[in-house]
């Protein structure tokens, strides 16, 4: 990690120390996990060109809460991960030990009783992962993505609220080739939002109204784009198990990319959570926005999501977690950037599919002890494969947890 | 020039300042009426919301709603008295404390029916933040639920790392229960993207 971004981790850190130190309550709960693995395709390269590895790798998470006042809390989050692995199996390459960090930071504070601030700050330092290509460098593949985020929240009268939001987020990777260089994959993006919200029926329904601008800049001379969306929506209880959530809109977009174009899309988010019991919960959502390129060759997206997230407690110690998520990507000639794949051919539209299942099970040894163990799947498929790699990945691992 | 008697010059003077206070009297009283009036409204309008609360069946909103009705109650008979005091206070009298008491009694039934109770800040800080009724389901989603096995969702489990302090308290208790099931399968947060579950955000494409 560079200078910049070990001076970005320790100013956050001293706060959460001093937040800390300063908490009239606090509540602080520490958890490891130890755990081996196996992954068939760290590099995440198309059939035939696969890279597998074991791998060790201890996970530290470090959750507390420190309440100030009656009306100011701060709730932390700090995970850090080193990650051992072994020598590459049918490949060249010696061991290798990664360092990931996580942290999460949200203060809340009510500044009257009609005013009330929420301000959050989220730090990724982890694999890069989906990036390898020629060119890419495969030794130093992480990146720091930072999110500053911050709302107000005003009460109108006792069923009304305006919400207002900004955020900030800067992204930034360690291989200066892809981040900058002739791709210039680092970006900052701005966000406004504001929004109504109003209870339309007690305890049941609550309606919204909303406004939502983002301005995304990739480095250099790349562009970026500006999107404007405005919508409606409501959250809604079915009953004391089930509710749901849709937000309906429309998105006007100002690309700046090599096809200089604008366009317009539509905007939805839906979802549906279901406890049929105690010991299960069900989650699916469904989506549809613009959204950045996440690539070289383009500069935004059409982007389609689904995901669905089930958790089952087959006994009082075993407990079974699962994740299904789906994105389908669409990719407009007119938004492409300067580059050209290695045959110097430019981009044009294209479409590509990410599909990931994930499966975890937990058994609690004693109040202090578990054992954990999952698998991981991943599918890309694409039908621009000149510009955009098709893989498939697993990776199974099991390991002990122990809070403290 | 015509010389009136100093006696009968004050007679005049001191008729024209009757006059006066009564009109001033009886516009501070027609005000207080009015203030009362308004007291008084609030009060039905309190006495609807309990009945409506009533019909929903929500235990926790008809014990809010009556709570409120009787801050507004409380208000009202505060302003009678403080009405009855300015009616019967005699024309020398400062009408000022039972006037201030009036205008107070005012601002605290508003405040007890449109929820700036002085002790709600509190209550409603929780609410919002997640451990009360505020919102659709709270912030923090199920993180009270009771039974929850081996990994469950608890003091231990991170907050919605990819949480958007903007949205309804209803959509962000939601995404906080899927993140919780997406984090809970995963890896951890690392190694195949966030989470390696695809929740919240989209991985880089590989190139």
């Amino acid at each position: 990690m560079h200078k910049r971004k070990f001076f970005l981790l320790g100013v956050l850190l001293s706060l959460v120390v001093v937040s800390a130190d300063a908490a009239r309550e606090r509540s602080l709960h520490v958890q490891n996990s130890v755990r081996v693995g196996f992954d068939d395709n760290i590099y995440q390269k198309k059939s035939g060109e696969k890279t597998a590895s074991g791998f060790v790798t201890d996970i530290i998470n470090l959750s507390g809460k420190f309440t100030f006042s009656s009306r100011t809390d701060v709730q932390v989050y700090w995970q850090p991960e080193l990650r051992f692995r072994v020598r590459r199996i049918d490949r060249d390459g010696d061991d290798e030990l990664l360092i990931y960090q996580t942290l999460y930071g949200r203060l809340n504070h009510a500044i009257s009783q009609r005013l009330f601030l929420t301000v959050s700050d989220r730090f990724y330092y982890q694999d890069k992962a989906d990036q390898v290509g020629d060119g890419v460098s495969q030794s130093n593949q992480q990146f720091v993505d930072n999110n500053l985020l911050g709302a107000l929240d005003i009460t109108v009268n006792n069923l009304s609220q305006v919400k207002l939001g900004a955020g900030y987020r800067s992204n930034v990777w360690d291989d200066k080739e892809y981040g900058r260089g002739g791709n210039n994959n680092d970006y900052d993006q701005f966000t406004v939002n504001g929004s109504y919200i109003r209870e339309l029926r007690p305890n049941k329904t609550h309606g919204v109204v909303g406004l939502n601008y983002v301005d995304l800049k990739y480095d250099g001379d790349r562009g970026g784009y500006e999107a404007w969306t405005t919508f409606i929506g409501a959250d809604q209880i079915f009953s004391p198990s089930a509710n749901g959530n849709v937000r309906v809109g429309y998105s006007m977009t100002s690309i700046d990319a090599k096809g200089n174009t604008s366009s317009s899309s539509p905007y939805v988010q839906a979802g549906l959570g279901f406890n049929p019991t105690a010991r299960t919960s069900l989650n699916g959502t469904l989506g549809y926005s613009i959204d950045r390129g996440n690539n070289s060759f383009w500069n935004s997206q059409d982007r389609f999501t689904m995901s669905v997230g089930g958790k089952h407690d087959l006994t009082g110690k075993i407990s079974i977690s699962a994740s299904l998520s789906g994105t389908f990507s669409s990719y407009d000639g007119d938004s492409r950037t300067e580059r050209r794949d290695a045959d110097g051919k430019e981009p044009g539209s294209a479409v590509d599919m990410l599909l990931r299942w994930s499966l975890r099970g937990s058994y609690q040894i004693n109040r202090n002890n578990f054992i954990d163990a999952g698998y991981a799947y991943t599918l890309r498929t694409t039908d621009a494969p000149d510009f955009i790699t098709e893989y498939n990945r697993n990776r199974i691992d099991i390991g002990w947890r122990l809070r403290l | 020039m015509k010389k009136y008697p100093l006696h009968k010059l004050s007679m005049v003077i001191l008729a024209a300042c009757m006059v006066t206070c009564a009109q001033v009297r009886a516009a501070d009283l027609a005000g207080a009426s009015g203030a009362v009036a308004e007291i008084a409204a609030l009060s039905g309008q309190a006495a609807v919301n309990l009945a409506m609360a009533a019909l929903s069946g929500d235990v926790v909103l008809i014990a809010e709603a009556a709570k409120r009705a009787d801050a507004v109650d409380a208000a009202l008979v505060e302003a009678v008295d403080a009405y009855a005091a300015l009616e019967g206070a005699a024309p020398n009298d400062d009408a000022g404390l039972p006037a201030e008491a009036l205008v107070a009694a005012q601002q605290k039934a508003y405040d007890a029916l449109y929820g700036t109770l002085p002790d709600k800040v509190a209550e409603s800080f929780r609410a919002r933040r997640g451990e009360g009724r505020g919102g659709a389901r709270g912030g923090e989603g199920r993180g009270g639920r009771a039974g929850r096995g081996g990994g469950s969702r608890e003091a231990y489990d991170p907050p919605n790392l990819e949480g958007v302090p903007w949205k309804s308290e209803g959509l962000r208790s939601f995404y906080q229960d899927l993140f919780g099931d997406f984090w809970n399968a995963s890896a951890f947060g690392s190694g195949g993207g966030f989470g390696s579950g695809g929740f919240g955000d989209q991985v880089a494409t590989p190139e």
